[in-house]
């Protein structure tokens, strides 16, 4: 129900830095996910958001407001934590009500609004039990009834699906995602994990060693990555990144055993560098026992039947190359293939800066 | 504007403010009753007041004089030995049975635990006054418990150690002291992951090298701190030594601990600063002891 | 080698165990026979002896006040009243022991700030003066502050001389929360102190429980504190009464006391101590001292 506004904001612990100038907007009713690999700093921004942490230097903005003075609890923000955080001697209806009985709450509205919340969680039956009796999955659902009763300004949710087995968390992050809409709060979601990301956010951004790196939707940070670190950490498998050069006068991408012809339209981006890394997504690349157009020869190294389809690792030289098949394609380790490149498809950074050319 | 400032500031970390303040009352409390009077003390140690007389009132600062001639006072050093005798024989004895007494309250197979942890128990729970008559009792050579024992089996009847002498002292103090070591090295033993006997079990590990690799290891440091906290106990508290010795030293010495010592010279003979001094110096020495024992603080 | 030595070393173990265990239980009880015996001997004596009859009667003179001979002469008696004294000042105890150290406990664990560990040794250190050595400042101070026969003053002192370990204790109790708790505590609308009284206290009970049991025993066992503050003999807590029924030299034993009712008195006192321990026993194997923070 507000727009977070997030302004040069640092943090060192200690002499550490844990965020670096981190500058974000998250729009009304959005759902931004915070990603990177764990000590990016994502955490840290998710505490300062709350309150719980101070910013070394930098402010937090709750839509016009700013929030760096105001103490956690007149914030209205909620938050899951990661171990759900629920209090183990109450019940899990003292549980949900607490945030309303902390404000006073009359009795009737109290239990009219758990028991509402409760039945949309589905653990309207579970109410007078206590945290230790129920599942990881329970616990997750009281941690986040808990959340939303007082219909919180802005929902800070902290690795929420960490705790949970891989079944639960995929049909637990459709469930937040429509509560979110459905609650229309402000919402910010940390996580390591990308899929996760990909499927719930309405925004994602990714954060490396406390800086930002990119911000957008998973759509574009998918096929648009800004730099090798976003290209590197979105999709599954990750993308192939190749060390190449480029050679000018025979308009080619040398990767060393073997070389490209570079297409026309994408030559005047390459002018001027010669050090660059080529990525390319496991599943634009296609692989067969003949040779084709634009395909080079390369050496099976395993083969990773997944059911629907088979991820193979391909050698050459110290050039390694994952590719996604159909099932029906059949090889064994040590055979020689063909892969092409669809050019048409492939990113290029440059080495020095990892920004993407194209 | 100062002012103002000064609320900003005060708004800013209430939170904080608010947490520091918690901390105010109990150290109030120690401050009070424990650190002004050890100053009081330390201050008299420094002076040639007396308890009563010219010197009660016109006592004057005569710095270390009390601490020289503490140095060549003959009592000072034979108290100083009783002491020594004293600390290091019941260290031995309250740890050994202690920590026999904790293995049968944890890590022992034997039946009927809570039985056995309220038998331990007694000795401590009795008040402090009756450990001397009850340990009377046993031993007196008429009528004592042993001895009538040894008499009805027609065996010849012991002359055992009863009186105002350091052994009754030892053995009365480690008899209602070891439970000490048996709460503290319990809750070691107790703080040991059952799985870490397992793996050495499937290891096939004997029950010495159990012991040896698997307790040990993880009770040395509890088991330093509960030796360094007898020794601070012993060396600090005379109650048994007193009850056999009363308000005056008796001409042996024999049971005449420092703390004692220090108690007699200041009440009994009104040396107050010369008593001080004694008092002090036991007080530097457990200092060292808890300074020692905060490194091994690990429980 | 070695299995041959498990084999025949396995089953001598368990039966040395029980020779171990029998000879301490031996060593334990034998001096309180006599103690459990007068307390119940229709014709109590300062020594063991077979009873001739079993009796309550002691038990009922303590609690009837009966009167009592022993010591220098007969005593008034207050045996009732040593009781409730030694309740008040033990009761006054806990309270004060455990609203202090938990407050304070709590607060040294959360709070961050250089000279933090300093404090903390110095709060360990505080006890280092013997206590004899401090008897005339003591009292002294304790005199102008009207602590002299007053039952909760005594009860404050006693408490300073237990409260630097409490604390220490609560503190490694209140270090191995997790700080999610309270942190959840404040983003439901908790302020600091709201938190620690709906959240934090309820989570460390067992530690509440551990700090009350020993300032219990503090307050119980109390005795060099009111020897020196207390000169009424119906303020005298129990053990100053039963010190006080006997006369001063345990060497001179043998002389008119009253040995049956004060037999009785010291194992009606040895009651709560053990009735707690045995209650709390699983608890106070979770004590855990706090460290000093390595920062």
């Amino acid at each position: 129900m507000v727009e977070i506004t997030l302004e040069n904001l640092t943090k060192y612990f200690d002499s550490v830095k844990a965020l670096d100038n981190l500058n974000l907007k998250i729009r009304d009713k959005e759902l931004m996910v915070l990603l990177g690999p764990s000590g990016c700093g994502k955490t840290t921004t998710l505490r300062i958001i709350a309150g719980l942490e101070k910013a070394t230097s930098g402010h937090v903005y709750f839509g016009n407001k700013l929030m760096d003075r105001v103490p956690v609890r007149e914030r209205n923000v909620s938050m899951v934590f990661q171990s759900y955080a629920l209090f183990p001697h109450m019940k899990v209806f003292d549980n949900i009500a607490f945030p309303l009985i902390i404000a006073k709450y009359p009795k009737d509205e109290v239990k009219k609004r758990v028991k509402e919340i409760a039945e949309l969680l589905r653990i309207d039956n579970l109410l007078d039990r206590k945290p230790h009796q129920l599942s990881g999955g329970q616990q997750q659902r009281v941690a986040l009834g808990r959340a939303l009763i007082r219909k919180p300004t802005v929902l800070l949710l902290d690795e929420p699906l960490a705790n949970l087995d891989a079944k639960l968390r995929v049909e637990m992050r459709s469930e937040i995602k429509r509560l979110q809409r459905s609650f229309e709060s402000t919402a910010i979601y940390v996580t390591h994990d990308q899929v996760e990301a990909m499927s719930i956010a309405d925004r994602i951004a990714v954060l490396n060693n406390g800086q930002l790196q990119q911000v957008g939707t998973p759509d574009e940070l998918y096929h648009h990555p800004d730099n090798i670190f976003v290209a590197g950490f979105i999709g599954t498998p990750s993308m192939n990144l190749l060390d190449c050069s480029f050679d000018e006068e025979k308009s080619i991408l040398d990767f060393g055993p073997f070389t490209l012809d570079v297409p026309e339209n994408i030559k005047p981006l390459l002018k001027g560098s010669s050090e660059v890394i080529v990525g390319i997504r496991a599943r634009d690349l296609q692989v067969s026992k003949e040779k084709m157009q634009n395909s080079i020869p390369l050496e099976i190294y395993t083969v990773e039947p997944l059911g629907e389809e088979t991820i193979i690792i391909l050698i050459s030289e110290n050039v390694r190359i994952r590719v996604v098949t159909r099932l029906e394609f059949k090889a064994d380790i040590g055979e020689n293939v063909w892969v092409s490149f669809d050019l048409n498809r492939i990113h290029i950074f440059d080495k020095k800066t990892g920004r993407a050319i194209l | 504007m100062k002012i103002l400032k000064i609320k900003a500031w005060i708004r800013d970390n209430l939170d904080q403010i608010v947490l520091s303040l918690l901390i105010v009352p109990a150290l109030a409390l120690i401050f009070t009753f424990q650190f002004i009077p050890a100053a009081w003390t330390i201050w008299f140690s420094f002076t040639d007041m007396a308890l009563i007389g010219k010197k009660a009132l016109n006592w004057s600062f005569i710095g270390f004089k009390n601490y020289l001639d503490l140095i060549t006072d003959v009592y000072f050093w034979r108290s100083m030995n009783v002491t020594i005798q004293y600390c290091a024989v019941s260290l031995v004895l309250r740890f050994t049975i202690g920590m026999l007494a904790a293995l049968f309250m944890t890590l022992s197979k034997v039946k009927g635990k809570i039985f056995i942890a309220a038998v331990f128990l007694l000795p401590s729970a009795i008040p402090g006054i009756m450990h001397p008559y009850v340990w009377i009792s046993m031993l007196e050579p008429n009528y004592g418990t042993l001895n009538t024992i040894l008499g009805s089996f027609g065996l010849p009847r012991q002359s055992w150690t009863y009186g105002a002498v350091t052994e009754s002292l030892i053995m009365i103090n480690t008899w209602a002291g070891y439970t000490f070591t048996m709460i503290l090295m319990a809750s070691a033993f107790k703080s040991i992951p059952r799985e870490y006997y397992e793996v050495a079990e499937v290891y096939g590990a004997s029950r010495w090298q159990k012991f040896r690799k698997v307790t040990f290891p993880l009770i040395k440091f509890p088991l330093i701190l509960c030796l360094i906290l007898i020794f601070k106990e012993d060396i600090d508290d005379f109650t048994y030594a007193y009850m056999f010795t009363g308000e005056s030293p008796r001409p042996d010495f024999k049971t005449e601990l420092l703390s004692l010592y220090a108690y007699h010279k200041a009440f009994h003979y009104y040396e107050l600063g010369f008593g001080c001094a004694v008092g002090f110096i036991i007080a530097i020495i457990v200092f060292v002891l808890t300074l020692l024992q905060l490194k091994f603080a690990r429980l | 080698m070695s299995s041959v030595l498990k084999k025949i070393g396995e089953p001598s173990y368990t039966l040395l165990e029980y020779v171990v265990l029998i000879t301490l239980m031996i060593y334990v009880l034998t001096p309180l026979l006599w103690l459990l015996e007068t307390s119940v001997n229709t014709d109590p004596t300062p020594y063991l002896s077979i009873p001739k009859g079993i009796t309550i009667d002691h038990f009922i003179a303590v609690l009837t006040n009966r009167p009592i001979t022993g010591g220098y002469a007969a005593h008034p008696v207050y045996m009732t009243r040593w009781i409730m004294n030694s309740l008040i000042i033990s009761g006054t105890t806990v309270i004060i022991v455990v609203m202090l150290a938990a407050l304070s406990g709590y607060s040294l664990s959360r709070l961050r700030f250089k000279g933090k560990n300093l404090l903390m040794t110095l709060i360990l250190l505080s006890g280092f003066m013997p206590r004899m050595a401090m008897i005339l400042p003591l009292f002294k101070l304790c005199r102008t502050l009207g602590f002299v026969d007053n039952l909760i003053g005594i009860a404050i002192v006693v408490s300073s001389g237990t409260l630097p370990t409490q604390i220490w204790i609560l503190k490694g109790f209140f270090d191995q929360l997790p700080r999610d708790l309270e942190e959840q505590a404040w983003i439901c609308g908790c302020d600091r102190i709201s938190a620690v009284f709906r959240v934090i206290l309820p989570n460390v009970g067992p530690g509440l429980a551990v700090v009350a049991f020993m300032s219990f025993l503090s307050g119980w066992g109390a005795f060099t504190v009111p020897l020196i503050l207390i000169r009424r003999e119906y303020l005298f807590p129990i053990s100053l009464g039963i010190a006080s029924v006997f006369i001063h030299n345990p060497g001179e034993i043998g002389l008119v006391v009253d040995y049956g009712p004060t037999c009785a008195l010291a194992v009606l006192y040895a009651v709560p101590s053990i009735a707690l321990y045995i209650l709390l026993r699983e608890r106070l194997m979770e004590i855990r001292l706090a460290r000093l923070e390595v920062r």
